[in-house]
């Protein structure tokens, strides 16, 4: 008699289970309909880590009492695009997303976010930087996918000590007056060399990229022919091969702990920063007090920044677009600045005290001059989704030349063909 | 002797009991067994399936999927990268599993010899790296190996030699990225063939010992041949493993990895195609070029090895 009693328990038990496993599949259907147990509009927000910063995300909550906002903050990875283009065709997505500044890979599919135009955007337009503010939309500009949120206008890193001891201007008023032209620049690598046998760039890939995003022209025309910034890309190539042949280039990974070490060590001269950058030359603690920032040689440059996008599988719509403009509005923003450092793509900003930042990393120099007047005036390019591949292929070759020394001739002819079969 | 008990009288609520029961019955084992099938049709089945569908296909994750025929194969056999990332994974994957399954062999024969002490103390500690996270080892290896900055470099100044670029050389590259598994795989290897080794009878040694053989004919004529279907087990994992190497190669190798380099092994090109330039079609086509090469290997693989099993039993 035991053992039957023990069997049927047995089977319960386990049907109890499978019935478990089969309901925790089951998501809850009020996620799907977008409204909170209390009856109020539902709108679920992703962002990647530093996206958005705590107290603009305070304040929206207080904002908008009627709504119930959940913020949802996930890894600034390759994942967060993996999930972003599976939410596009799902209908339990997000409201809102983060956009980074990649948008280009999105904005073919413009139609499966909600055209901010058609809910006033336009009206906003020229309170944002005007580059960044077309950047989120189409070819064609019938639609807005995103409204702007930060921006990465770049400067150029210096070391002041190292500079001293090679013969170059220190101030940063005189650096922006002598190093104008991408030829200063190389003419400068080429003092630093000669006078104390330091290469003044970190690598060929960081020197392809800073004057790539120099270029005002992306890979791609606006009819998608493979146009190499117009035939532009060539001559940077050339420079690029030319300093890295007259060893100008010290050919350490940047985002590595060598950079670091470099850094510390005092290795290498210059590069061009963004504006975040300013965060991630501090790992580099004994190099305090020694950079500077001035004007990007060359012509100004964007790297990064973000944007805020409303899907188009959201069940409010309205709603959704009115939280977005307040995430990027000028209050949003500056707290963006102050608690992310994440330099605003609004211009109002630019006069604010907030902007002043006298940082002692870099000696006490108010670091946010040139990031302002780069941001007032970097030029809009146009980026077809397969810019970034493209241009890999490049980084992929130059880094050929200069760590295995391949001929640069075959390097770009290799690079080129590899392009044009995307 | 007890007798049987009847306990199951002839009237109608014991025979819906009975078919009740004999209906629980059947069901039961499936209701055991679905979960392990649900989530491999869904997360097994389902993905080899779509991949299939995609080999011939053109999608980049947003859009539409567009069925494009044989292109993509058309494509794979002229894709210099593809045949040059299989040249690196080979390579990768001879370094590594060569030397390591003969070290693991010698290991354990060793550990097991009679006048070693304390065997479960090294037995553990062989097999401790097993059970590290890859990526963490990896970024320790990158670190030993950088090379600016790392510890062989240090070594080799001090001795007065030139630093080496590990991780931009071709050569160096692929022994460092094969060095990161060996390290991991060792132990457990090792503790395969020692639990083979077990099995081997204590008296086949002492004959053999009796007639004057050394410890190295004791190695090769006893424990070697008598272990070889565990043997082949090792190779055939090592291999179908081997071949996939991703993670080492991603970890040390993250940004501007190329074949040409050294440091592009298959899986790592399929991420590249797949997932950093969005061609998953393409992607899932070079995925199902290394199914075919993967199979093609343990063919040759089991034959080789079974045939010698059966040329050793004649």
């Amino acid at each position: 008699m035991g053992k039957r009693k023990s069997n049927k328990f047995l089977y319960l038990f386990s049907g109890l289970l499978v019935l478990m496993f089969a309901l925790a599949g089951c998501s809850s259907s009020n996620e799907a309909s977008g409204k909170s147990a209390d009856g109020k509009t539902k709108l679920t927000i992703h962002y990647y880590v530093g996206a958005i910063s705590k107290g603009s995300i305070e304040a929206a909550k207080k904002n908008f009492p009627k709504y119930k906002l959940d913020f949802v903050e996930l890894p600034a990875d390759n994942n967060y695009d993996v999930k972003l283009k599976t939410s596009l065709n799902s209908k339990s997505a997000p409201d809102i997303a983060a956009v980074n500044s990649n948008i280009q890979d999105f904005l073919p599919y413009a139609n499966k976010f909600v055209n901010l135009l058609d809910y006033g955007a336009n009206d906003l337009a020229d309170q944002y930087v005007e580059w960044k503010w077309e950047s989120a939309k189409t070819g064609d500009k019938k639609s807005m996918i995103a409204m702007p949120l930060d921006i990465g206008p770049t400067g150029l890193f210096y070391r002041e000590d190292l500079f001293k001891e090679a013969g170059l201007p220190t101030d940063p008023k005189e650096v922006s007056a002598k190093i104008v032209t991408a030829d200063d620049y190389l003419a400068a690598a080429k003092q630093m060399k000669e006078k104390i046998n330091k290469p003044l760039f970190l690598s060929a890939v960081g020197i392809l990229g800073e004057r790539y995003r120099a270029l005002d022209a992306g890979m791609y025309n606006e009819d998608g022919k493979l146009t190499l910034a117009d035939g532009k890309l060539k001559q940077e190539w050339d420079f690029v091969v030319e300093a890295i042949n007259e060893g100008y280039t010290l050919g350490t990974k940047s985002n590595s702990i060598d950079n670091v070490n470099a850094i510390n060590e005092g290795m290498y001269g210059a590069y061009i920063g963004a504006s975040w950058g300013v965060m991630d030359v501090k790992d580099a603690d004994k190099s305090a007090g020694k950079w500077r920032i001035a004007k990007t040689p060359g012509g100004y440059s964007n790297q990064g920044g973000s944007y805020l996008a409303v899907l188009g599988n959201t069940k409010h719509p309205k709603e959704a677009v009115e939280v977005v403009k307040f995430l990027t509005n000028e209050a949003s923003q500056l707290s963006n600045l102050t608690e992310n450092s994440l330099f605003p793509s609004m211009k109002s900003i630019y006069d604010k005290p907030e902007m002043v930042n006298k940082d002692d990393f870099f000696g006490g120099q108010e670091i946010n001059e040139y990031f302002i007047d780069a941001a007032n005036n970097i030029s809009y390019v146009y980026r077809d989704p397969r810019d970034t591949s493209a241009f890999r292929y490049f980084e992929d070759q130059i880094t050929l030349v200069e760590t295995q020394g391949k001929d640069p001739e075959k390097a770009w002819k290799d690079a080129v063909k590899k392009a044009e079969g995307l | 002797m007890e007798a049987i008990t009847n306990n199951m009288p002839d009237d109608k609520s014991s025979k819906k009991k009975r078919s009740w029961r004999g209906f629980a019955d059947k069901v039961t084992p499936y209701l055991f067994i679905s979960p392990f099938y649900i989530l491999f049709l869904i997360f097994g089945l389902f993905p080899i399936i779509f991949s299939g569908i995609l080999a011939f296909s053109q999608w980049d994750g947003i859009g539409d999927v567009q069925f494009t025929g044989l292109e993509n194969f058309k494509k794979l056999m002229g894709d210099v990268d593809f045949w040059l990332s299989i040249k690196n994974t080979l390579i990768i994957w001879v370094i590594q599993t060569v030397p390591m399954l003969v070290i693991a062999l010698v290991l354990a024969f060793l550990i097991n010899l009679q006048f070693v002490k304390r065997k479960e103390f090294f037995k553990t500690t062989f097999f401790l790296p097993y059970v590290t996270s890859v990526v963490a080892v990896t970024i320790l290896f990158g670190l030993i190996f950088s090379n600016q900055s790392g510890l062989i470099n240090a070594v080799l100044e001090m001795f007065g030699k030139q630093p080496i670029a590990f991780i931009d050389s071709p050569f160096w590259v692929r022994i460092v990225i094969a060095l990161v598994g060996m390290w991991q795989y060792l132990g457990y290897n090792m503790i395969i063939y020692y639990s083979g080794l077990q099995k081997i009878p204590a008296d086949y040694y002492e004959a053999a010992i009796i007639d004057g053989a050394s410890k190295y004919q004791l190695f090769t004529k006893i424990t070697v041949p008598l272990l070889k279907p565990i043997i082949l087990f090792t190779v055939i994992m090592s291999t179908i493993g081997g071949l996939q190497v991703f993670a080492e190669a991603q970890v040390l190798v993250p940004t501007n990895a190329t074949a040409e380099g050294g440091s592009l092994t298959i899986v790592y090109y399929i991420y590249q195609t797949a997932f950093l330039q969005n061609r998953y079609g393409y992607g899932s086509t070079i995925t199902w070029g290394l199914v075919v090469i993967i199979l093609i290997i343990s063919l040759i693989n089991w034959y080789l090895t079974s045939y010698r099993i059966k040329g050793e039993d004649d």
